[in-house]
């Protein structure tokens, strides 16, 4: 009897046996693991080896078309694939957002500020051999620009004359861009202090003339058509992306790429990944580390030279609906400003150690930016009182605020503002949502949604991208405009601001970042927040890129 | 027998039309009463409402639902389930490899949950309070209280990065840096069927450990009741052994029940293992569903949900008709 019971496990026990063999077997040619790359002690110029594998959320990719490209990751791509017309310095903090010379040299521009002439540099071509020509370029822009491919961008390019006909389908090409075999000008209607911050947007990423004005998603645009240190090998959706060197990347264009091959396994999750890298199976992640994984392995004195942090180009903040009852009261959203306990909302985030609380819309880092506090970090609640007072609004008030559920951190600010509001007779209503459904909500007008925390990354470092882009006063409605902003009076403010050059631009910014919050506080800013990445100790030569929002690729070198 | 079959796949069909219905009108309600639109999300954040409304317009999203509806649902005849806003491929193309991962996943998570069971269940029924049994219920309501969202991760933990670091299961007897375990990933069988075994142990042993729990009580409790009845009396009277009376007599009429509850279950776990997908990092069908709701992907999310209906549908018509072949007394009923 014993016996034949015991007879039925033989096949699970030989299962067993036979898989842990398996195992073993398995055990030292991990897939996973990091490869046995060849081992160098510095990037050397022009030399390429070894192999870094790399981590990627799922959705991280928003799309593979050059001219497409938006969220985050994908520019960081981009700055490894591509090399824009001038590009960002591979240099760390502030250094990085300064352009410097890219397929072009750094252009010519009129007196008047409003032609812009660029000459291609000899080196410029694609990875499949072919020079990169004026005539790619001038269909590079129209490209971006088609309403088949423009993700948004194309909006930054309105003042190129003849732009707008474009995408209007009235008129087949662009007259304000004039291109020959190796320069390319643009004409603007308007000066435009920004304008070679835009021409460097990952999106003006060149391609060559013909290619279809429909999304090219196999990622074949990236494998023949890259122009910059690395190519695409391969591309399989939501499972893995091989970039590799560029061997014909002219290295006369900046000396960039030291690493063989990147290998990105997507769909692994932020905290997943650090354990990875931890345990030597990964080398890097291309998401900002998760808070708790940054409080656990910033207390680890052992991984201190594998932990980086940079200041991100981005401001979390709590909007204000200026067209919805009751912050149409400028008082109200004063008074909002003041009752707010920026500092007990920061916490909820992840406190001083993943950002800094602010007051002002500007964010460190990006010209126009000039620190100054408007309103308190903690509460002021008599001079939030009294302005409720003064706004002649009857209270109680009942509203909403809205934020997204699936990311952490956000529910829980939200429920400080609520009890903050509370104190001033506003009681909020919070309402959460993925970040999908969130995000098209509270960009859609029409939904009057009252409040709701966001975080805002700049396109590029300067105050137009956000102060232009997110709250201009002569298009309340468009997306971006979180607030509805529309208050009449500052547009002449505003478009001074975003014609100006250089030093006097920067000072205009500055002034109009003041008198935004003080006279008319559209929003209430929250913090600035921090990046963090956690990388292996095989990892050499890392940057983060500012301008990217991404580590840069460019000039990491496997040790 | 046939008769009944046929009428049980008629049925089945009706189901899969009603629920496909269903759940395509489901999605669109949802996203109509939460205003998301994937318009707005493919346009990008400084798109203008023009921009956007051409989006909507390219995507067929500008036209009455009830013609959307049609559109879909002539695609969906010609096994066209639509073009991934988000990926910009088809969405079959998305689908299938997703839906082999998960069969991946859970047929092997199966076999060990199978494994494990089907003997200790015997042994708990055929040696009631015994030692071996008490320490096999102990472990099912162990397995049956620990959550997956809890086990991945912590099983991830221990196999994965504990070794590495020179410990198992927090005793320092490994050389630092042993990798037993990938953390993460996936690898097709196609590609490599060692490493497509080595990289699922870990998500297997964790999705089998709650269904084995209840497989455990469950053929205890089934075989108990068996050994209790007079057949298995008359057997072992006439001088069976235990071995026979539990793979003949016993067995016979306790794997039926557990075919149908390993149908169910199957299917159930096809379609809601995207704790163990995310955490492993799988691409199977509940990461993809879930990728796509993070990313308002319509078309893959209602394909998804489409998919586990029919999947659902499917796998309970196969247990039934599985049921009617293996147990006389249903394939038997009078027709009425």
């Amino acid at each position: 009897m014993a016996h034949s019971s015991r007879r039925p496990l033989r096949g699970p026990l030989a299962l067993a046996a036979a898989l842990m063999a398996l195992l073993a077997a398995c055990s030292s040619t991990s897939s996973s693991g990091s490869s046995s790359a060849t081992a160098s002690s510095s990037a050397q110029p022009g030399v390429a080896s070894g192999t870094l594998t790399g981590a990627m959320s799922s959705g991280a990719i928003d799309t593979m078309d050059p001219n497409r490209w938006y969220f985050a990751v994908t520019w960081g791509l981009a700055n490894a694939m591509c090399t824009t017309l001038v590009r960002y310095a591979d240099q760390p903090d502030a250094a990085g957002t300064q352009l410097t010379a890219g397929t072009a040299n750094m252009p010519v521009i009129s007196s008047d500020g409003l032609t812009y002439t660029f000459t291609l540099r000899p080196g410029a071509r694609f990875s499949n051999g072919t020079p990169i020509t004026g005539q790619d370029i001038k269909y590079t822009f129209m490209r971006l620009m088609n309403p088949a491919i423009d993700t948004g961008t194309g909006y930054y390019f309105t003042n190129v004359i003849g732009a707008p006909a474009s995408p209007a389908g009235k008129s087949n090409t662009i007259a304000g861009i004039v291109a020959t075999t190796n320069t390319v000008t643009f004409h603007l209607s308007a000066p435009d202090g920004a304008f070679l911050y835009k021409a460097a947007l990952p999106t003006t990423c060149p391609v060559p003339t013909g290619t279809p004005m429909k999304s090219q998603e196999s990622g074949t645009l990236e494998m023949n058509y890259a122009s910059g240190p690395y190519k695409l090998q391969s591309y399989q959706p939501s499972r893995q992306i091989v970039m590799v060197f560029n061997k014909n990347y002219d290295q006369t264009l900046g000396v960039r790429g030291h690493v063989a091959k990147f290998v990105f396994n997507i769909g692994i999750q932020a905290s997943q990944a650090a354990l990875e890298i931890q345990a030597g199976q990964l080398d890097f992640q291309t998401s900002n580390l998760a808070t708790a994984d940054i409080i656990r392995i910033s207390h680890n004195a052992a991984l201190a030279g594998q932990v980086h942090q940079s200041p991100r180009p981005e401001t979390t903040y709590l909007f204000l609906n200026n067209e919805v009852a009751p912050f149409n009261n400028v008082d109200v959203r004063k008074a909002v400003n003041y009752a707010i306990d920026r500092t007990a909302i920061e916490e909820q985030w992840g406190g001083p150690l993943v950002g800094t609380v602010t007051s002002q819309i500007m964010v460190p880092g990006a010209l126009g930016y000039a620190p100054y506090s408007a309103y308190p970090n903690t509460p002021n609640l008599t001079q939030a009182k009294a302005l409720m007072t003064a706004s002649g609004v009857k209270l109680p008030i009942n509203t909403s605020l809205r934020a997204q559920n699936d990311a952490p951190g956000f529910m829980n600010m939200a429920q400080v503002i609520k009890s903050n509001l509370a104190a001033i007779g506003i009681n909020v209503t919070v309402i959460g949502s993925p970040n999908s459904v969130n995000s098209s909500f509270i960009s859609n007008p029409a939904s009057h949604t009252p409040m709701g925390i966001e975080p805002w990354s700049l396109d590029f470092p300067d105050a137009e991208a956000l102060i232009n882009t997110g709250m201009d006063p002569a298009t309340p409605n468009a997306a971006p405009n979180l607030t509805r902003f529309g208050d009449a009076a500052f547009i002449p403010a505003f478009n001074a601001a975003a014609a100006a050059l250089g030093a006097k631009r920067a000072q205009l910014y500055e002034t109009l970042d003041k008198n935004l919050m003080t006279q008319v506080a559209p929003y209430a800013p929250i913090f600035n927040a921090r990046w963090y990445d956690f990388v292996s100790t095989r990892v050499g030569g890392y940057t983060y890129s500012v301008a990217m929002d991404a580590i840069n690729y460019n000039t990491l070198y496997v040790k | 027998m046939i008769r009944l079959a046929g009428t049980r796949i008629l049925g089945a069909l009706a189901q899969i039309l009603v629920v496909t219905l269903l759940a395509w009108l489901l999605f669109y309600v949802i996203a109509k009463f939460t205003g998301a639109s994937p318009a707005q999300r493919i346009a990008g954040k400084t798109a203008s409402p023009a921009q956007i409304a051409l989006v909507a317009k390219s995507l067929g999203l500008n036209q009455p639902y009830w013609k959307q509806y049609l559109v879909f649902l002539g695609r969906l005849l010609h096994g066209n389930f639509g073009f991934s806003y988000v990926q910009s491929r088809p969405v079959s193309q998305i689908l299938w490899p997703a839906l082999r991962a998960t069969a991946s996943l859970v047929l092997g998570a199966a076999v060990i949950w199978l494994a494990i069971a089907l003997p200790v269940g015997a042994y708990g029924g055929l040696r009631p309070r015994s030692f071996g049994d008490v320490a096999g219920r102990v472990i099912a309501i162990l397995g049956m209280s620990i959550p997956v969202f809890w086990l991945a991760p912590v099983i991830a933990y221990q196999f994965g990065y504990e070794p590495t670091q020179g410990r198992l299961l927090g005793l320092p007897i490994l050389p630092v840096g042993t990798q037993l375990f990938p953390i993460t990933g996936y690898v097709d069988f196609g590609q490599n069927p060692a490493q497509w075994a080595y990289h699922l142990f870990l998500p297997w042993i964790t999705l089998a450990v709650g269904f084995a729990a209840v497989y455990i009580r469950f053929v205890r409790t089934l075989t108990a009741e068996q050994l209790a009845e007079d057949y298995t009396r008359t057997a072992r009277a006439k001088g069976a052994s235990t071995r026979r009376v539990l793979i003949r007599h016993v067995g016979r009429n306790v794997l039926p029940s557990v075919t149908v509850l390993l149908g169910a279950d199957v299917a159930t776990a096809l379609t809601g293992v995207f704790f163990v997908e995310t955490v492993f990092a799988i691409p199977g069908i509940g990461y993809t569903g879930l990728s796509a709701i993070e990313n308002l992907d319509y078309p893959v999310i209602t394909a998804v949900i489409i998919v586990a209906a029919v999947i659902a549908v499917i796998a309970n018509t196969v247990v039934d008709i599985a049921h009617m072949g293996l147990d006389p007394r249903i394939r038997h009923v009078p027709d009425a």
